[in-house]
């Protein structure tokens, strides 16, 4: 009935089915593509060992140069993994229609209105395309932690830091509204300035070229920005009325890490891990000043020590920074993916990667190992030339193989995720979730006679030859039927040149407000007056009663004050009158499942029109 | 031994967060600026008394949510104390109502739009004990005004149309059939009439006829000094609205009520708001019917913080406010052409309408969320009695 619109739950099995199949069919495309490299590079093998039993000591020649420096190891496997973890993350039921309102939007809901405006387009890209949005961020995500993983050197490693930079910002920007920076009460204690930003940092520092790596001052310089970092926030944790010096609820309501730790305690998780938050949260309601002044005087001492980029102090720091991040991860952050739309495990993991990395940079530089160059006679590399293929290294074209493979599911995700995001229409899935799949039918359909909004009469016959999409409107309403009316109009100007062949029908379903001049309002009201195939037909009580009756159509007066009641129903009828298709017209909330609606019914008129 | 760059600076932020940390919370200084108080304006609660009855509008159910407050229409029948339920079907009423009823004709009432609704149905009743005749329309959306809508028997309907910034800004004309309207007059026409130059013509707020049946228009004056109610003539728009005098003279007025259904003998009649700085007051008028000229009340101070509950025409050329005080209190204002404002206090908590009926009996409506009650006061002692309850079917939850 109109006005009796469903929300889409998170939890709507229509689109968490679409999205688990859609990935299913993906990851086998996926398996059967990497299953032909596996086998290209298992006989790759075969033949390579045959050769090494053949030649003796030819393999001797392929001996590593330089390792990869350590402290860029770590961030390239840290952040790889991490990669990985977001990617299965993503894999989660309820993040197709759950990210939107319970991860992008309460992100800056604080922010200064541009923030808001500029995420809104990551929300609504998100909201009309939450399938195709939540499978490309999946591979997205797989696909950078992987090519981490399988590139260690090389231009393939250093494109790898640059995509993680590029991805790390759109989540930085769309996902968490700029990490909070614009919003009121920053604080490192919640992940400021954002998990996504240290994304990006790993990612720079990755895609540096390798020299880089060969002295102590990207280490320096690492340790220094934390430190000045650190410094940082804590004087905006010591920074008084931002509610961090309190404790307990009093007239300013609770402070803001008891708050923080009172809503992550609600998420869904282990009893364990809530039972330490609660516990927490206590000891913090007690004493709240204690509490920031230790966070203070802590984030200060390792802001300092890590200016001094000295490798005594700053290992200390490190250490010191190590059990305050997994403190604060466990007891504030709450693990950060938990909940069933945790995106990913927050900030302090990603910090202390880098500050790891930082500290590996200051005190291991990578030492070069010079390997002996074999002499190799003239007749050997005549022969290797007639075989280059024989003289690839198993490991180096594993390497390849899997780092082009990972570039493909970058692709995969990312070109679906760009065409979506450039679609003002969104998916006919929602329109699905909301109505539920269409039925087919194949039966005449009951004949009318009415008239349209210009007084001439209208029959159902008299529409024969063109494909008719019939549905029910009431002409004073103030709530759905404008919406399903726009959306008639939508799926009209989305058939393009096939419209002249289709006809939108709409018959009054208000049995007091029936006249034709209401008919002839409700088309100026909506910009239906000009439209050449909408009619908008009526007719005398009796006559509106038959088709409602004829086509199951309830419509009912309520008690005053309240609009009609009516079924929100649609018919499609062929150019043969017989009645083909029945859609519910529900239109649910938010505009996404306004135009959704539009595609179904554009994409069941031309079905129809085809059959 | 390398030299340590951070150590002075951090001499510095210790010392930083320290101060910060044992910083008292400073509060800035009041602003010396005075916020302004707001205009006067008349909501749709009303009562509109003729010959066969009263009709009561109100606004039941959450009134705090616009999508589950619904207008109610109540009536009265002359000679009776109970109230009857009579609010329109077939349309959603979250915007409010506005009746008009010219002596002898139907019962016209305008649905205020709302939500995705953009124009303005209007159902009609020929009898108060009859049922709804087939409904009408305005050609877009009636100003959001107790006097958007006027009847008259002899000479049609007018109505007040909203402009793009939601106030009324144009007028239509019916001879009498509520599907056919014809423009008539908009702001910027009144605004280039004769005499409208002293007014500095602002927004359009009501519509009446005059005893003679003529068009009447009540518009906002931005000049001082000036009521602005133009006249149709043959002439074009004129200025017919009084000019102030006294202490009233530096005060910018704005019609809030315009009364007159162009019966013979009966002049209009009308509530105006004056506004200067922080000073507010209202003052009522009336037409002689025969000379065209108007009486004025003395002016009645509004304290700043006090609104406009409800306003009404008992009949007779007397006319009622009902004011609320941001404290709650509720105090009814009546004037009669010749008298001065009478004051009643403490009427009912929850009171958001009243009515007045032969012998100054006065009742006041109250509302809780479904349940309307009539209070009826005791002249004599002046305690408010229960006289009639209601549980009226408010469609909650229907809009949304």
């Amino acid at each position: 009935m109109t006005g009796m619109g469903r929300h889409l739950q998170a939890n709507n099995p229509v689109v968490i089915s679409a999205f688990h199949s859609l990935l299913t069919h993906q990851m086998l495309i996926v398996g059967v593509v990497l299953s032909v490299f596996l086998l290209g590079s298992s006989a790759l093998r075969i033949m390579q060992l045959r050769r090494l039993l053949n030649s003796e000591g030819e393999a001797a020649a392929a001996a590593p140069s330089d390792p990869e420096p350590l402290a860029r190891r770590i961030l390239r496997v840290g952040f790889g993994l991490l990669w990985v973890l977001d990617g299965v993350l993503q894999i989660q039921p309820a993040m197709p229609l759950g990210l939107p309102g319970s991860v992008l939007q309460p992100a800056s809901a604080t922010s200064p209105s541009w923030v808001q405006h500029l995420v809104n387009f990551g929300v609504t890209t998100w909201t009309n395309h939450p399938v195709t949005a939540a499978v490309s961020a999946v591979w997205i995500q797989l696909a950078l932690g992987v090519l981490l993983l399988v590139a260690p050197r090389g231009r393939w490693s250093r494109f790898a830091g640059l995509a993680s930079l590029g991805w790390g910002l759109v989540v930085w920007i769309f996902g968490e509204a700029f990490g909070g920076i614009f919003a009121p009460g920053l604080s490192w204690l919640f992940g400021a300035p954002g998990a996504a930003v240290f994304y990006c940092l790993a990612g720079a520092l990755l895609a540096l070229p390798e020299r880089s790596w060969g002295s102590a001052a990207i280490g320096r310089w690492l340790l220094r920005g934390f430190g000045l970092f650190f410094v940082g926030m804590a004087v905006l944790q010591a920074w008084p009325d931002r509610g961090f010096w309190r404790g307990a609820v009093d007239r300013h309501g609770a402070g803001q890490l008891l708050g923080m730790v009172q809503q992550m305690a609600q998420t869904s998780q282990p009893r364990t891990i809530s039972s330490m938050l609660g516990s927490f949260g206590s000891f913090d309601a007690a004493h709240g000043w204690a509490v920031n002044l230790f966070v203070v005087v802590v984030l200060a001492a390792i802001g300092m020590a890590l200016l001094t980029a000295r490798p005594s102090i700053a290992r200390v720091a490190v250490i010191a920074a190590v059990v305050v991040g997994l403190a604060d991860w466990l007891l504030v952050e709450d693990l950060g993916f938990l909940g069933g739309v945790g995106t990913d495990p927050n900030s302090m993991l990603p910090t202390l990667l880098l500050l790891a990395g930082g500290y590996v940079a200051l005190v291991r530089l990578p030492v070069v190992v010079t390997a002996p160059v074999p002499e190799v006679s003239a007749a050997a590399v005549a022969e290797a030339d007639g075989r280059g293929w024989d003289r690839v290294r198993l490991a180096y074209a594993s390497r390849v193989v899997a780092s082009v493979g990972s570039i493909g599911l970058l692709v995969l995700g990312a070109a679906p995720m760009a065409v979506a995001s450039t679609n003002p229409n969104a998916d006919p899935i929602l329109a699905l979730a909301v109505d539920g799949n269409p039925d087919i039918v194949d039966i005449p359909a009951p004949g009318f006679q009415l008239v349209n909004q210009n007084g001439q009469p209208v029959s159902l016959a008299s529409l024969r030859g063109r494909t008719v999409a019939l549905t029910f409107l009431d002409p004073v309403c103030t709530s759905d039927c404008p919406l399903i009316a726009q959306e008639f109009k939508e799926a009209d100007s989305m058939l393009g040149a096939s419209a002249g062949r289709a006809v939108f029908v709409a018959v009054v379903a208000n049995p007091i407000y029936r006249a034709t001049a209401f008919t002839v309002s409700f088309d100026e009201q909506e910009g239906l007056r000009h439209v050449a195939n909408w009619l908008f037909l009526t007719g005398t009580t009796a006559a509106l009663s038959r088709i409602w009756n004829d086509y199951a159509v309830e419509v009912e007066v309520p008690s005053a004050g309240a609009m009609v009641a009516h079924s929100d129903i649609a018919y499609l009828i062929d150019a043969r009158g017989q009645m083909r298709e029945v859609l519910s017209t529900d239109t649910g909330v938010g505009s996404a499942s306004e135009s959704s609606f539009a595609v179904l019914l554009s994409e069941q008129l031309q079905r129809v029109m085809a059959s | 031994m390398t030299p340590w760059p951070g150590r002075r600076l951090g001499f510095v932020l210790v010392a930083v967060i320290a101060g910060t940390a044992s910083c008292s919370n400073t509060t800035p200084p009041p602003s010396s600026r005075t916020a302004p108080t707001p205009a006067l304006s008349a909501p749709l609660n009303n009562t509109l008394t003729t010959p066969a009855g009263t009709w009561a509008v109100l606004p039941m159910g959450i009134l705090s949510q616009p999508l589950n407050t619904f207008w109610e229409l109540f009536f009265r029948s002359t000679g009776t104390s109970r109230w009857v339920l009579v609010t329109p079907p077939g349309v959603a009423l979250n915007g409010g109502l506005t009746v008009a009823q010219a002596t002898g004709g139907p019962l016209i009432v305008g649905i205020e739009p709302t939500n995705l609704l953009r124009y303005s149905p209007l159902a009609q009743r020929a009898l108060a004990g009859g049922g709804w005749a087939p409904p009408g329309l305005v050609p877009g959306a009636l100003a959001p005004t107790p006097d958007a809508l006027a009847s008259s028997v002899g000479s049609g309907l007018l109505a007040v149309l909203r402009g793009p910034n939601g106030a009324g800004d144009s007028v239509v004309r019916s001879s009498g059939s509520v599907l056919a309207w014809a423009a008539l007059v908009t702001r910027q026409g009144i605004a280039a009439s004769q005499g409208a130059t002293s007014c500095q013509v602002g927004n359009v707020t009501s519509v009446a006829f005059s005893a003679a049946g003529a068009d009447l228009v009540g518009t906002e004056c931005r000049a001082a000094g000036i009521v602005g109610v133009f006249a149709e003539s043959a002439a074009g728009w004129v200025l017919v609205g009084p000019h102030l005098g006294g202490s009233m003279t530096s005060q910018p007025a704005s019609v809030l009520r315009l009364w007159g259904d162009g019966s013979a003998g009966l002049g209009a009649s009308g509530l105006v708001a004056l506004s200067r700085n922080t000073s507010r007051s209202l003052v009522a008028i009336w037409q002689e019917g025969s000379s065209g000229s108007w009486r004025l009340s003395s002016p009645l101070a509004v304290a700043a913080d006090s609104r406009i509950v409800a306003s009404g025409d008992p009949a007779g050329g007397e006319l009622f406010v009902l004011i609320g005080s941001s404290g709650g209190a509720l105090d009814l204002e009546t004037v009669a052409p010749s008298g001065s404002w009478q004051e009643v206090s403490g009427l009912p908590a929850g009171t958001v309408d009243v009515s007045i009926g032969a012998g100054g009996v006065v009742d006041a409506l109250t509302v809780a969320t479904t349940i309307f009650t009539d209070w009826r006061r005791n002249a004599t002692t002046g305690v408010w009695g229960k006289l009639q309850t209601m549980r009226v079917p408010v469609p909650l939850g229907s809009s949304s």
